[in-house]
């Protein structure tokens, strides 16, 4: 087991630069999630850490090894690809083992590392069975215990769920989360699902145009974020975000019928900000901001009703629990100050209050 | 549907008669040259179009043996178009895979490069060819008929076009595993297009089973002659034994057909998967 540190990553195209220069530390053990939206640069990351990219400046370290310029094969890193990646032509059992049979081990070896990890992942059954003839949940856990057998320093997954149906893709998030916490290895993940983001790393790193937003915990991020591209990022449904001016030290909101919000901070100089505030934060009370409902999704435990507010933003609300509310129906919001957060509206950048 | 079956119906009703015409049509030359093959010189000589000899000479089949050297001949043929075979089940599977996996600069260029032979006429190289064939000193060895046909740019082609379709994560995911790029070539790449392999093994088998031109311009003696320029000794200055050349013809058939009733299935699939007609 090991930790991995990636200083001053940069990864270039030609004259493109997909990752300018990054620095992280992932610890020993950690589950750690890359998530951005496509064309981020969190594949070409995971790759460069597993060496099928080559590093343009940098350096990574796997454990206590500068792993920058070593084969992939050689790095301890065994990893779980978007589409599968398995080898058609060969046998379950065959995929498994292929990593094994390469590195020269025995025979007797093999077989038990591979029986081993059929048994963790249920698949003894299906072990004589080509790919093809295989569900899409099967052929991924096989080629989680292709991963596994190998004993990896640091497993990399690459979006290794998109590829399942929604149900199929619960139970996988829960088996994975299983496996990490009965190998303890080091995992890092891929996706643009912020849903896995949020259930299954010990630590979140948001990527946008190869640049690190923010790092920490779920519900760090989710509560803190440093700007407005990681709290919209983060949350489903994601966060409003309301115009607003500053004018005596209060923040007006134009589109809730000039509401008001104190916020004791500094204003920036073009006098504009950005109210965030997630949907379960709002309140319905019998005094606030009127908001007519366009439409309402009432999904049994939680009821969202939906606006569009006169700047053009789409602005949803969690009810709270079931109501009897239809769409074209009015209600009265509260914003409550505690959980609005504010954003320069020019830099985007979190304005924190001041202490 | 009823008007659709009867449409399909009347359609066949027509398809077939048609269809049949054009296949007797095509296989009119190869049964006359069957019937030729059983013919006596008489009948050949005779000035007339026989269709059906009055008695079948097998004998034409055993007479062919004693006037060539012929085993020597199948023998040649055999060594030629097998080694060019096998030279291509090595070559272009490899370079295929090259052009379709692998980046390097220039790689655009060589490959337009390679296409546009396809473009030039073998006869326009020709005499270059038998130039440089001459100075190396290959006439009149297998060496000079085998090394110009050693690689095809439509076999490179062929598998080019079977190994893009491969994922790259397949490879990378071998590459992961520890595997060498040789490894992966014949671990993971190969096992992938057998049937195109066996497309390109057997196409280049046939054509150079039936190459007649550069056999007939490097070799002139008659011990290095496969069947194709074998079969001219019958040609001779006054008349040409057509009976004894059909003969021959039927023996450069038999081995091209079997070699196609064994590899027609990866055939057929390989062809149905390029596109290739």
């Amino acid at each position: 087991m090991s930790g991995v540190t990636l200083k001053k990553v940069r990864k270039d195209y030609g004259s493109v630069v997909a990752i300018p220069s990054l620095d992280l530390e992932i610890e020993n053990g950690e589950f750690c999630v890359f998530v951005g939206p496509s064309g981020c640069g969190k594949s070409t990351l995971l790759r460069t850490i597993a060496g099928l990219e080559d590093l343009t400046e940098g350096q990574i370290v796997i454990g206590d090894q500068d792993v920058s310029d070593r084969h992939p094969g050689q790095r301890g890193v065994a990893m779980v690809f978007q589409n599968y990646a398995l080898y058609p032509h060969m046998s379950v059992r065959q995929n498994m083992a292929y990593a094994l049979r390469l590195a020269g081990e025995p025979k007797a070896e093999i077989k038990k590392k591979v029986d081993r990890a059929a048994e963790i992942l249920g698949l003894e059954a299906y072990l004589d069975r080509k790919p093809a003839e295989l569900s899409g949940g099967q052929r991924q856990r096989v080629a989680i215990g292709r991963a596994i057998v190998r004993n990896p320093k640091v497993f990399l997954f690459d979006e290794p769920l998109s590829n399942l149906d929604a149900e199929l893709r619960t139970r996988m998030r829960l088996e994975l989360s299983e496996l990490h916490q009965a190998l303890g290895t080091t995992m890092i993940y891929v996706t643009h699902d912020q849903v896995e983001a949020m259930t299954l790393a010990d630590k979140i790193v948001v990527l946008r145009a190869g640049r690190i937003e923010q790092v920490g915990r779920p519900l760090e991020l989710y509560d803190d974020p440093v700007n407005k591209f990681v709290a919209g990022f983060l949350g489903s449904p994601s966060m409003n975000f309301l115009p607003a001016r500053w004018a005596d030290g209060r923040l007006v909101l134009e589109d809730l019928e000039g509401a008001t919000l104190s916020m004791a901070a500094k204003a920036p100089e073009s006098g504009k900000a950005i109210v965030g505030i997630r949907p379960e934060h709002l309140e319905i009370g019998p005094e606030g901001a009127p908001l007519k409902l366009r439409s309402v999704e009432q999904l049994g435990g939680v009821t969202y009703g939906y606006a569009i507010l006169p700047s053009g933003q789409e602005f949803c609300v969690d009810l709270k629990g079931r109501r009897d509310i239809r769409a074209g129906d009015t209600v009265t919001l509260v914003i409550p100050e505690t959980h609005a957060l504010v954003f320069d509206a020019e830099t985007e950048n979190r304005i924190r209050p001041s202490k | 549907m009823a008007h659709k079956h009867t449409y399909s119906a009347a359609s066949r009703f027509w398809i077939y008669p048609v269809m049949i015409v054009f296949v007797l049509l095509a296989m009119l030359p190869f049964l006359y040259m069957v019937s030729l093959s059983l013919q006596s010189d008489a009948e050949m000589f005779s000035g007339q179009v026989v269709v059906i000899p009055e008695e079948l000479q097998f004998t034409n089949y055993v007479t062919i043996w004693e006037k060539a050297p012929f085993a020597r001949f199948i023998l040649n043929s055999f060594i030629v178009a097998g080694t060019i075979a096998f030279l291509h089940v090595l070559f272009d599977p490899l370079i295929g895979y090259v052009f379709a996996k692998m980046e390097f600069p220039g790689k655009r260029f060589m490959f337009v490069a390679l296409l546009s032979t396809l473009m030039i006429p073998f006869f326009v190289r020709l005499i270059p060819l038998y130039i440089m064939t001459a100075k190396f000193g290959l006439l009149n060895t297998y060496t000079g008929l085998i090394l110009p046909f050693a690689m095809s740019a439509f076999g490179i082609f062929l598998m080019r076009q079977f190994i893009l379709p491969i994922p790259d994560d397949l490879i990378a995911a071998a590459r992961l595993d520890g595997a060498s790029e040789p490894r992966i070539f014949f671990d993971i790449v190969l096992p992938q297009i057998g049937p195109a392999i066996a497309t390109v093994a057997l196409l280049t088998f046939v054509f150079q089973f039936n190459e007649f031109i550069w056999p007939l311009v490097v070799v002139s003696s008659e011990n290095m002659r496969p069947i194709t320029t074998g079969l001219t000794l019958f040609n001779q200055e006054f008349f040409t034994q057509w009976n004894l050349t059909a003969v021959g013809g039927m023996l450069l058939f038999l081995p091209c057909f079997l070699l196609y009733l064994v590899a027609q299935r990866h055939f057929v699939q390989s062809a149905m998967l390029s596109g290739m007609k």
